[in-house]
């Protein structure tokens, strides 16, 4: 079988009720941002504003999607017409792992995160974004980057519904993470920590057939964050023959 | 083998597999190329593993772009099977961290017994070097890869 031609995460710019889904990557200078502030809309990378670190742990409320340096509005923003909502899970229509009917999945695809695009070890507890520190993110050291993701392909039927529980900053699991087969999302958000801990869809998606899955992030910050210019990436891992 | 297919080989930069058959003959990569050229120059994303006789395949081996060659072998069929493993990047941030496409490993396999336990050769594309190890499919570790399908293989246990 040959790999997929076309394999590309969709963020939803839309609104929940009307989504208009925009890639985010892996082309070029498509990208996810975050920001404290919700009028990131078409702002160039080189004048982001930076964060300052809390004095408590809160979640980062406003998610970008950008499709070059200075194109981008917010995620569930009514393509722009607003500004960037707070993260609410409610709005389920969130992003999504998109293919085409070229390749074939030889197992289930996995969700997580990596510090760069080497997808180097994380070493969990060390301050960083994705390796967390358990005075803020608890557990091991869990990932300050949370996700969901729905247990079946849209082809079947696309979620109508949000994830049961919001995300919080102390959700994680060591090891892997899937949602039960079906129309269900994961209980509780998963940390996602390169290959410590991280979400998998629960079974081999259909050989050659074009298809979505849906996903949820969202982003945490605390006082016990290292502060520095994180260029993390999500990724998809899978495999192919 | 022939030394024109062994500097292509190592031109390609990538590892091939190349199929054994108990009557004799060989099937390699390169052979099951949907692009016109058949020849292991390519980066090989239309090979059609899935698409391959698996009855009579007694021996698999994996290529390598180092001179390197890896061989599995198996007294019966539908004891093999082969796989990347890689992934796509989403740049999170200002400037991002970089979005890509990427293959981490070339992974072929023969399955040992009935709970799944299998002998596996890869060659790791980062670090440029043909390993060994044993996992099994029902929950490969290598990579956090989880349960092979089965059916896409054409393994039968």
């Amino acid at each position: 079988m040959a790999d997929f031609t076309t394999l590309i995460m969709q963020a939803n710019h839309g609104t929940l009720g009307a989504p208009v889904w925009v890639e985010v990557g892996p082309t070029a200078n498509h990208e996810v941002r975050w920001s404290d502030l919700a009028t990131q809309k078409d702002i160039a990378s080189a004048a982001w504003a930076a964060m300052i670190r809390p004095i408590a742990t809160a979640i980062v409320n406003y998610t970008y999607a950008y499709t070059a340096d200075a194109v981008g509005n917010g995620f569930i923003s009514n393509a722009g017409a607003i500004d960037c909502p707070a993260y609410d899970e409610n709005n389920y229509l969130w992003a999504r792992w998109n293919w085409d009917n070229v390749g074939t999945f030889a197992s289930a695809p996995i969700f997580t995160a990596y510090p760069t695009g080497a997808h180097g070890a994380i070493v969990a507890d060390d301050g960083s974004l994705l390796g967390g520190k358990i005075a803020d993110t608890g557990g091991a050291g869990y990932s300050y980057l949370k996700g969901n993701a729905f247990g079946q392909v849209d082809s079947v039927a696309p979620p109508a519904a949000a994830p049961l529980a919001p995300p919080v900053v102390g959700d994680g699991t060591v090891g892997v993470i899937s949602p039960v087969a079906g129309a269900n999302w994961i209980a509780n958000f998963q940390d996602l920590q390169g290959d410590n801990d991280w979400i998998a869809f629960p079974a081999t998606p259909a050989a050659t057939t074009a298809d979505t899955w849906s996903i949820h992030f969202a982003l945490f910050t605390g006082p016990n964050e290292t502060p520095a210019l994180y260029t993390v990436v999500m990724t998809l891992r899978y495999t192919w023959t | 083998m022939n030394p024109l297919i062994t500097a292509m080989i190592r031109r390609s930069g990538r590892s091939w597999w190349q199929a054994r058959y108990s009557n004799g003959h060989v099937l390699s990569e390169w052979d099951t190329l949907t692009a016109k050229l058949l020849l292991p120059i390519s980066n090989g994303k239309s090979s059609r593993w899935e698409e391959i006789e698996k009855g009579g395949m007694v021996g698999l081996r994996l290529l390598c772009p180092n001179g390197m060659a890896g061989e599995l072998e198996a007294p019966e069929a539908h004891r093999f099977f082969q796989l990347k493993a890689g992934g796509i990047t989403i740049g999170m941030g200002v400037g991002g961290g970089g979005n890509n496409r990427f293959c981490d490993a070339h992974i072929i396999g023969v399955v040992l017994d009935i709970e799944g336990s299998c002998l596996c050769r890869a060659w790791e594309n980062k670090e440029k070097k043909l390993i060994q190890f044993q996992d099994n499919i029902f929950s490969m570790k290598y990579h956090n890869i989880g349960r092979l399908n089965l059916d896409v293989q054409g393994v039968r246990v």
